[in-house]
């Protein structure tokens, strides 16, 4: 038993290792190299781990091994757009020009019930307002509707609106983070001020305050816990 | 850049560490094998004693290499090496001849299989 837990221990932080030195893309939309390799992983990491009679080292290695080729192949598709292009595909324009491109549907085995359903995830109902419908190379239908469709900007409206910019966050949590309180050209002083301002006796009373590049403040105070 | 060459050089490093792997696995299996084959001689030569402190030492061989094994063999032909080296010794240890020679063809077709099943053959990767 005890070596279950050491193996899975092991494991576990092997596989946080090399997702994390995979970088974040293994996360979330994964190319298809990149699912060849997390799907892999996966189930390297959980054979030595049901049987210890399977030495540690042959799930470790062929992680290692697997970590190495998708770095290299990620390098050499950066460099490579014909590598790129054979190993990650291309993305497929679905509906161009508010057309349905059938051959490109077929080529994509993309059925139509597909499309819509992947439409109506993106609150659009009508397919005629689609201008540009794109297959992206990780599998995400990328969208864009006819001008006329298109929720209006300020731009559009003639207006030209003042951002605050990025919101920094100053305090989390009750606690102050004292590295973006010096980026937003702060100190404790103003800090202090701003808190009792508002009624705060301290950082710890604070549950989120954050300040843009225009100086707003979003504060809010820290609820009593039950 | 430095990310690809650093994978590039650890998967080059990993593979002479799996070449020099392959070569210790080769040793280790030659030397026991010999140790076998000469405790097998004996064997048939009569000279049981003599069979039984070779085929012993080369039982200790076996065993001084758990700390290796237990990492890079598999754990159930560790367990079925161990099982034929005890088997042979009872035969021998019983001057039971026509049962050793089985044994020690046993017992020399599993340390054999160690090397055979970790050298790069069509066979052993497909």
């Amino acid at each position: 038993m005890t070596i279950v837990i050491i193996r899975t221990l092991i494991v576990y932080f092997a596989l946080l290792l090399f997702m994390r030195l995979m970088g974040k893309r293994q996360l979330s939309e994964l190319e298809l190299p990149e699912l060849a390799v997390a799907v892999l992983i996966a189930d390297l990491g959980a054979h030595p781990l049901q049987d210890i009679g399977i030495p540690l080292m042959n799930g470790l290695i062929p992680m290692v091994v697997l970590f190495c080729c998708e770095v290299l192949i990620a390098g050499a598709t950066m460099k490579s757009a014909r590598l790129r292009l054979a190993l990650y595909g291309r993305p497929a324009f679905l509906i161009a020009k508010g057309r349905i491109n059938q051959s490109e549907m077929r080529r994509s085995r993309f059925t139509l019930d597909e499309l819509t359903e992947e439409l109506r995830g993106k609150g659009i109902t009508d397919i005629a307002q689609v201008e540009y419908a794109v297959l992206e190379t990780n599998g995400v239908l990328n969208t864009l509707l006819f001008p006329q469709f298109r929720p209006a900007s300020a731009g559009d409206m003639g207006l030209n609106p003042n951002g605050g910019g990025y919101p920094v966050v100053i305090i989390n949590d009750g606690r102050v983070l004292e590295e973006n309180l010096r980026h937003a050209g702060r100190d404790r002083r103003w800090l202090e001020r701003e808190l009792s301002r508002r009624g705060a006796s301290g950082p710890r009373a604070v549950y989120l305050l954050t300040l843009d590049e225009a100086g707003r403040v979003y504060y809010a105070p820290m609820e009593a816990r039950p | 850049m430095r990310r690809e060459l650093a994978a590039g050089a650890l998967l080059l490093c990993l593979i002479a560490a799996s070449l020099l792997n392959l070569r210790h696995l080769h040793g280790l299996t030659d030397e026991l094998c010999s140790l076998v084959e000469a405790s097998q001689s004996a064997c048939e030569a009569g000279s049981f004693k003599k069979a039984e402190v070779l085929l012993r030492s080369a039982m200790d061989s076996w065993e001084s290499a758990e700390g290796y094994t237990h990492i890079f063999v598999r754990h159930s032909e560790i367990d079925s090496a161990t099982d034929a080296f005890c088997e042979l010794l009872g035969d021998v240890s019983a001057r039971d001849p026509a049962a050793a020679a089985g044994s020690y063809e046993k017992l020399l077709s599993h340390l054999r299989s160690l090397y055979t099943m970790e050298r790069v053959t069509p066979g052993s990767v497909f």
